[in-house]
């Protein structure tokens, strides 16, 4: 991917390269770093450098993220800022999307986001940074961690009104969410239709800037989530396997991924990323998916404890799973477009999605095959007492959920390649190879 | 800048004047109580704080 850049933006861009700043956005890996390359022929009038940057492993979007990750690149927003204020730069644009994961550590990827601050210059991101970052963190933080899907369906952040409706009456009180989400939501709604006059355009000095980035900066790191008491939160303590079984496992799975030798994989369905780990320990790019934020949560935080430098955690429900955004359902991608995976790992997964979710195994099946060239699934027969457990309150219609049924709902799809019964439980692990 | 590269909203632009002053005081306070309390801090011969921006990333 490559950034034609305009005439029109030349004097920021030097600016950018001359004043200090870039050199110090690279050694504090904020900044994705760039090569400068030459303009090829025919691309048009007024374009004086192309700039080749480092690409990102997986694009993410703040929807797929848990609620420290947005907190983490909300926080880089604030430093970056602060950094550029420094050099008399500022950050022109403050949108979540600018912030993407790399080597485990949010950072910047839009180099020419940077432009010269003119004396006085309010900052222009700011409402910007309130919508995409502060908001979605209040109202995970504050009235329910599943909201982080809210930025599923406003693109432009959650609008302030939006969001001080939201929020429990008592945030009022906390003068960081009433300054910057409150009082910021009534301002927009006295003035917002107003057309802006050049003249009445206000000034504030360097330093009030830089208070206002600490109060947001200490606003964000008082929002605080703790991942206790959702449906899986306590997942293994609560699983069908003993410890030796469980162990089994995992040797059946390394040995599996060491057999496919991915560059990528996708462990669905991941929870903490125990079996993503497996990957990990081979030094192999993983993202991790589940649909529980506090599971992601618990995840990510591991990661950081770790300091793992190839996993991604993503939050995602593979029955409605990120869809296309934007203008024509494209400016957000599909999950499935930022793939294909070389493996999909999906263990214990399947039964849930079959049964609990009522999805056909051909389906199931149509579906892996657009996310993974290999797949490594686990089933779980109506005989594991977690399928019992399903299956307790529910007529049994799934004449055919079983091994031989499994096998042939996928085989239109995939190739067999493997299948290996899990020593001490009920259950296999099948490796499929994705039919071209 | 002579035009705005987004709409960063009339609200938004008054908000950061309304409170600019406070928040920029509230900041100087801030930054000379932690001269204070490094310079006590450097008497005792303790280590020396992080700068504000290192502090939470």
């Amino acid at each position: 991917m490559q950034r034609a850049v305009h005439e029109s933006y030349r004097s920021n861009y030097e600016l950018l390269m001359s004043s200090g700043l870039y050199e110090k956005l690279i050694g504090k890996g904020w900044l994705v770093s760039h090569e400068e390359t030459s303009v090829p022929e025919g691309l048009g009038e007024g374009i004086f450098v192309v700039l080749k940057p480092e690409q990102v492993p997986m694009i993410s979007y703040p929807y797929e993220w848990c609620f420290s990750q947005l907190k983490d690149a909300a926080q880089l927003t604030l430093a970056v800022q602060e950094l550029a204020l420094m050099h008399g730069m500022t950050l022109k644009d403050a949108n979540a999307y600018n912030m993407q994961f790399l080597r485990g550590q949010p950072v910047l990827i839009d180099t020419l986001s940077f432009e010269k601050r003119e004396e006085g210059e309010p900052w222009v991101a700011y409402r910007q940074f309130c919508q995409h970052a502060l908001a979605p963190l209040a109202v995970m933080a504050r009235t329910h961690v599943s909201l982080g899907r809210l930025s599923r369906e406003f693109l432009d952040g959650i609008p302030l009104e939006v969001a001080a409706k939201i929020l429990p009456w008592g945030t009022r009180f906390n003068l960081g969410l009433f300054t910057h989400i409150h009082l910021h939501a009534r301002q927009q709604r006295r003035h917002g239709m107003q057309p802006e006059s050049r003249a009445a355009k206000p000034k504030i000095s360097e330093l009030g800037m830089r208070g206002i980035i600490d109060s947001l900066r200490s606003t964000v790191r008082k929002l605080e989530y703790r991942p206790d008491n959702t449906e899986w939160g306590d997942y293994y303590e609560n699983t069908n396997y003993t410890d030796d079984a469980f162990a089994a496992k995992s040797r059946l799975v390394s040995t599996m991924i060491k057999a496919v030798a991915p560059d990528l994989v996708w462990d669905v369905g991941a929870n903490e990323g125990v079996f993503s780990r497996l990957a990990v320990e081979q030094g192999i790019e993983t993202v991790s998916f589940d649909i529980d934020p506090a599971a992601v949560e618990k995840n990510y935080r591991h990661m950081k404890a770790k300091k793992e430098t190839t996993l991604l955690p993503l939050v995602l429900d593979v029955t409605n799973p990120s869809p296309g955004l934007g203008w024509a359902g494209e400016e957000r991608s599909t999950i499935e477009s930022r793939g294909p995976a070389d493996l999909v790992m999906a263990l214990a997964l399947v039964h849930h999605l079959a049964i609990s979710n009522n999805v056909p195994l051909s389906m199931l099946a149509d579906y892996f095959a657009k996310l993974g060239r290999n797949l490594m699934v686990e089933f779980v027969p109506k005989s594991d007492s977690q399928v019992v457990h399903l299956l307790r309150s529910r007529q049994d219609i799934f004449p055919d959920y079983h091994l031989a049924g499994f096998e042939a709902a996928f085989a239109a799809k995939f190739e067999l390649i493997e299948k290996v019964a899990v020593t001490g439980s009920d259950r296999t692990i099948l490796r499929f190879k994705t039919r071209s | 800048m002579l035009l705005a590269y987004l709409d960063p909203g009339t609200g938004s632009l008054i908000l950061q004047a309304l409170v600019a002053g406070f928040m920029g005081a509230m900041l100087a306070i801030k930054l000379f109580w932690s001269k204070i309390t490094g310079f006590f801090k450097g008497l005792m011969g303790k280590e020396s704080e992080t700068t504000n921006a290192e502090q939470d990333k």
